[in-house]
C-alpha cells in the first residue's frame, strides 16, 4: 500500500514550505496548509517506513478536536480538504507550548522521583506515586526551541522575560485548562483518561488563536480508564492509548535513539501492525469508524488547490 | 458569533469607520494628519456613557459622537465630518456581517466535511429508498449523505454570493449623492475593511442585498431542516435505521425511561421555521420610501444578530448530530426484505421485457404476484418461481439474478465522483 511520506507541492500565491518531523506545512498568503503525511518519528528520529493511513488519522482526530472546541476559543482551522490536511489561517505563534498535566507520569514522574517537588514553578505535594492524579491539574509550560529539546519553564519566567504578556498569558491559561477540562471530559465519555497534553496557541489580527494539533494521540497521553484504580494501587503500569507501542516495539529491538545504534527493519508486517493501532486509536478515541481513504498525491494537490481557489 | 454581535463590539466597528473616514479626509489634505493620529490613538467609548447620553438626544449615533468627543482634545471637532449617521451604521454592519460570515463559512465547510466522511463510511450500505413514504427501490445510505454533500455544496456558492452582496458600505450622504463627502472616501474605508464599496446608494444600502443574503441564511436552514426530518423519520420506533447519539446519562422522558427522542433534530426543524420567518421580514425591508425611511432598521437590530448567531447555532449542532449519529445497517437490510422481495418486482418486469414481452405484459405478469407476496406475506422470488407463466420467460437462475443487492449499488461510486467526494 502506498504511503505519503514526502509533499512538494506548488500553490499560487505560495511563500513558503517548513518540513517538520511528520507534517509538511505550506504557507500560502495569510493561510497555512498542514499536510499530516505518514511519517512517523520516535525518539527524534523519523523512521525509514511511512504508516498508511497515519496522517489521516491525525488530521481527522485533530480536526474533530478542533471543531469540538471551536465554542471555548476561536481555532486556526477552516476546513480539511483533503483526509491528511488542514487549511487555516495563519497565526503569529507565541513561542511557549502549554502542556497540562493530570496526572504524576513521563517527565513529570522522572522529576519527581529524582527528588524535585517544583516543576515549571508549580509544587508539587509530597507522598505521590507514578501515574497518580494531581489534586488539580497543573500547567508546565516549556519553551518552542527552534533547534533541540524545548525546555521547562515556569509562568513567573515566561511574564518576565516577555515572552508572553502578561494579561494574554494568564488569558492563554485559562484557555489552557478549559480546553483540557473538554478534553478529559471527552475521553471520559470514551472509557479514557487525558492523562496530558499539550495546546500551542497564536495571535491573528490581535486575537488569541488555538494553532496545531488538540488531543491527538501524538500531543497526548491517554491512559485506559478501566482498571485505572487497581493498577495504581498495585503500583502497575496504567495501560496507555498513545504511540508508546511504536517506542516500546523499537526498544524491544534495541533501539532508543542512542548514538550508534542500528534502525530495525520496517517489515510490511511491522507497518501494517502499526497503521492498524492508529486506526484503533482514531476509533477509540473518536467513537466513530475510520474510513480509510486512498488517493494520489496529485490528487491531494488538487484537493488543497480547489480549496485555495475558493476561499479566495 | 455572540461576541460579535455586542454593543461594545458594533461601537467598536462605528469608531473604526469614523477613523478610516478621517483617515482618508486627511489624504484629500482637508483634515490634518496629526489630528487623525490624535483621534486614533485617544479615541475611547464606553456603552454605559453612550446610553446615558441617548437618554437625552434619543439619537444613538449622536449619543456615540457625542462619548467619543469626550475622550479628546480640540481635534475632537473633525469626529463625523461630512458623515451622515448611516455612512457609519450600514458601513460599520457590513464589516460586522462579514465577521459573522467567517464563523458561517467555516461553520459550512466543517458541515460538508462530516457529510463527505459518511457518504464514503455507507456508500456501499445499502437501505430501502422511500417515495411518498412507501417502500420505492433499494439505494445506498451513503447517497443520501451525498445528495445533501451536494445540496449543502450549492448552499455555500449561494452564501458566497449573498455574502458578498451584504458586506459592503457606503459613505455617500444623506441621500447618496456624493455632495457632501467624495466618493474616494468611501473606497477608502470600505477597502480597509475589506467590504464592498456600493457603487450607488440611498442614504442606506439597498435592502435587496440583506433580503438575499437572509433568503440564504434560511435557504440553508431549510436544507438543515430536511435533513433533520430524515433523521427523525428514521428515528421512529417502526423504522430504526439510525438515532441521534444518546449518552451516557442522558434522559428521554421524564416519565417514560425507554424514551430515546430526536430531540436535536426536532429542534433543527424548529429553529429553521424561525429563520424562514427572518427571510419574509427582510424580502419586506426592500421597499423603502424614497431615500430612505427607517423601518427596516428595528428588524434588523433583532433579525441580523439573530440569523447569524441561530445558523451558526444550527451548522454546529447539527453537524454534531450528524457525525455522530448511530446507523443500524442491519435493520436497513431487514426493512428491504420487509416486503417479501416485491422490492425487486421492477427488476423481474425488465428481465421479462429483455426476454421479448411488451412493457405492459411483463408489468401485468410482475405486478399481482407481488402484490399477493406483499399482502399474505409469501416470497416472492418463490411465488414467481411456481408462477407458470414467469417460469415459461424466466429460469430459476435468471429469477435469483434479479434479487441481488450489488445491482443497486454498482453506480454509487460514479455519482460520488460526479459529486466531488471520490476522485478518479
Amino acid at each position: 500500500m502506498s504511503t505519503i511520506v514526502k509533499t512538494e507541492f506548488t500553490f499560487p500565491g505560495q511563500t513558503g514550505k517548513y518540513t517538520g518531523k511528520v507534517r509538511d506545512v505550506y504557507t500560502v498568503g495569510d493561510l497555512i496548509v498542514m499536510v499530516a503525511t505518514d511519517r512517523i518519528s520516535a525518539f527524534d528520529y523519523v523512521l525509514p517506513a511511512g504508516i498508511p493511513f497515519k496522517g489521516q488519522v491525525l488530521n481527522q482526530v485533530a480536526s474533530a478536536f478542533l471543531d469540538a472546541t471551536g465554542d471555548i476559543l476561536p481555532n486556526w482551522k477552516i476546513v480539511c480538504p483533503d483526509p491528511s490536511v488542514t487549511v487555516g489561517y495563519r497565526c503569529e505563534p507565541y513561542k511557549v507550548e502549554m502542556v497540562i498535566r493530570g496526572y504524576l507520569t513521563g517527565h513529570a514522574w522522572r522529576e519527581y522521583k529524582a527528588g524535585k517537588r517544583t516543576l515549571c514553578g508549580v509544587t508539587l505535594p509530597e507522598g505521590m506515586k507514578e501515574n497518580q492524579q494531581f489534586p488539580e491539574p497543573i500547567i508546565t509550560p516549556t519553551t518552542k526551541a527552534a533547534e533541540g529539546h524545548d525546555m521547562d519553564i515556569s509562568r513567573e519566567e515566561i511574564i518576565a522575560r516577555g515572552i508572553v504578556p502578561e494579561e494574554e498569558y494568564e488569558q492563554i491559561e485559562r484557555y489552557t485548562r478549559a480546553l483540557y477540562e473538554r478534553g478529559c471530559r471527552m475521553a471520559d465519555e470514551r472509557g479514557l483518561i487525558l492523562v496530558d497534553t499539550k495546546y500551542e496557541f497564536g495571535n491573528r489580527n490581535g486575537q488569541i488563536m488555538l494553532m496545531d494539533e488538540v488531543h491527538t494521540p501524538d500531543s497526548s497521553r491517554y491512559f485506559y480508564k478501566e482498571g485505572y484504580e487497581e493498577r495504581l494501587e498495585r503500583g502497575e503500569k496504567q495501560r496507555q492509548l498513545s504511540k508508546e507501542f511504536v517506542r516500546e516495539w523499537l526498544m524491544s529491538c534495541g533501539f532508543n535513539g542512542g548514538a550508534g545504534q542500528r534502525m530495525p527493519e520496517m517489515t510490511p508486517e511491522i507497518v501494517a501492525s502499526i497503521s492498524d493501532r492508529y486506526i484503533e486509536l482514531y476509533e477509540h478515541i473518536l467513537g466513530k469508524a475510520f474510513v480509510k481513504e486512498e488517493r494520489t498525491l496529485e490528487q491531494m494537490q488538487e484537493n488543497i488547490r480547489e480549496c485555495l481557489a475558493s476561499l479566495k | 458569533m455572540r461576541a460579535i454581535w455586542t454593543e461594545e463590539n458594533k461601537f467598536s466597528a462605528y469608531l473604526k469607520v469614523e477613523i478610516l473616514a478621517l483617515e482618508a479626509w486627511s489624504q484629500l489634505g482637508v483634515v490634518p494628519a496629526d489630528d487623525v493620529r490624535k483621534i486614533a490613538e485617544n479615541a475611547r467609548f464606553s456603552v454605559p456613557r453612550i446610553k446615558e447620553i441617548e437618554e437625552k438626544t434619543r439619537h444613538d449615533i449622536v449619543a456615540f459622537t457625542r462619548c467619543v468627543s469626550e475622550s479628546l482634545g480640540e481635534e475632537k471637532k473633525w469626529v463625523h465630518y461630512g458623515l451622515t449617521s448611516t455612512d457609519v451604521v450600514d458601513t460599520a454592519n457590513g464589516y460586522l456581517i462579514k465577521q459573522a460570515n467567517d464563523i458561517l463559512r467555516q461553520d459550512l465547510l466543517s458541515f460538508l466535511e462530516v457529510l463527505r466522511r459518511r457518504a464514503l463510511e455507507f456508500k456501499d450500505t445499502p437501505c430501502i429508498g422511500r417515495t411518498h413514504g412507501i417502500h420505492a427501490d433499494i439505494t445506498s445510505f451513503g447517497l443520501k449523505w451525498a445528495l445533501w454533500y451536494e445540496e449543502m455544496k450549492r448552499n455555500l456558492e449561494r452564501f458566497k454570493l449573498a455574502s458578498a452582496g451584504v458586506e459592503a458600505g457606503k459613505i455617500s450622504g444623506a441621500v447618496g449623492n456624493f455632495a457632501n463627502i467624495p466618493p474616494s472616501i468611501q473606497d477608502y474605508v470600505c477597502g480597509k475593511l475589506g467590504i464592498e464599496s456600493a457603487n450607488i446608494s440611498t442614504q442606506v444600502l439597498q435592502r435587496d442585498r440583506h433580503a438575499f443574503y437572509l433568503s440564504t441564511l434560511s435557504l440553508i436552514a431549510s436544507s438543515l431542516e430536511q435533513m433533520a426530518f430524515e433523521v427523525r423519520n428514521l428515528q421512529r420506533t417502526e423504522v430504526r435505521e439510525a438515532e441521534e447519539a444518546f449518552r451516557a446519562g442522558q434522559k428521554g422522558s421524564s416519565a417514560m425511561p425507554h424514551k430515546r427522542n430526536p430531540i436535536g433534530s426536532e429542534n433543527i426543524c424548529g429553529c429553521a421555521r424561525v429563520m424562514r420567518g427572518y427571510m419574509l421580514a427582510t424580502n419586506e425591508n426592500v421597499a423603502l420610501w424614497h431615500e430612505r425611511d427607517i423601518s427596516h432598521s428595528s428588524t434588523e437590530r433583532i433579525i441580523l444578530p439573530d440569523a447569524t448567531e441561530l445558523l451558526d447555532y444550527m451548522l454546529v449542532r447539527f453537524r454534531d448530530i450528524l457525525d455522530n449519529l448511530v446507523v443500524y445497517k442491519d435493520k436497513m437490510l431487514e426493512d428491504i426484505y420487509m416486503t417479501n422481495g416485491v422490492i425487486f418486482a421492477q427488476r423481474v418486469m425488465n428481465a421479462l421485457i429483455g426476454k421479448g414481452l411488451s412493457r405492459e405484459e411483463a408489468y401485468d405478469a410482475v405486478q399481482p404476484i407481488a402484490m399477493k407476496a406483499w399482502s399474505e406475506h409469501l416470497d416472492y422470488a418463490s411465488l414467481l418461481k411456481q408462477d407458470a407463466f414467469i417460469r415459461s420467460r424466466l429460469a430459476d437462475e435468471e429469477i435469483d439474478a434479479c434479487f441481488t443487492l450489488a445491482y443497486y449499488l454498482k453506480n454509487v461510486d460514479t455519482i460520488l465522483e460526479r459529486v466531488g467526494i471520490k476522485k478518479n
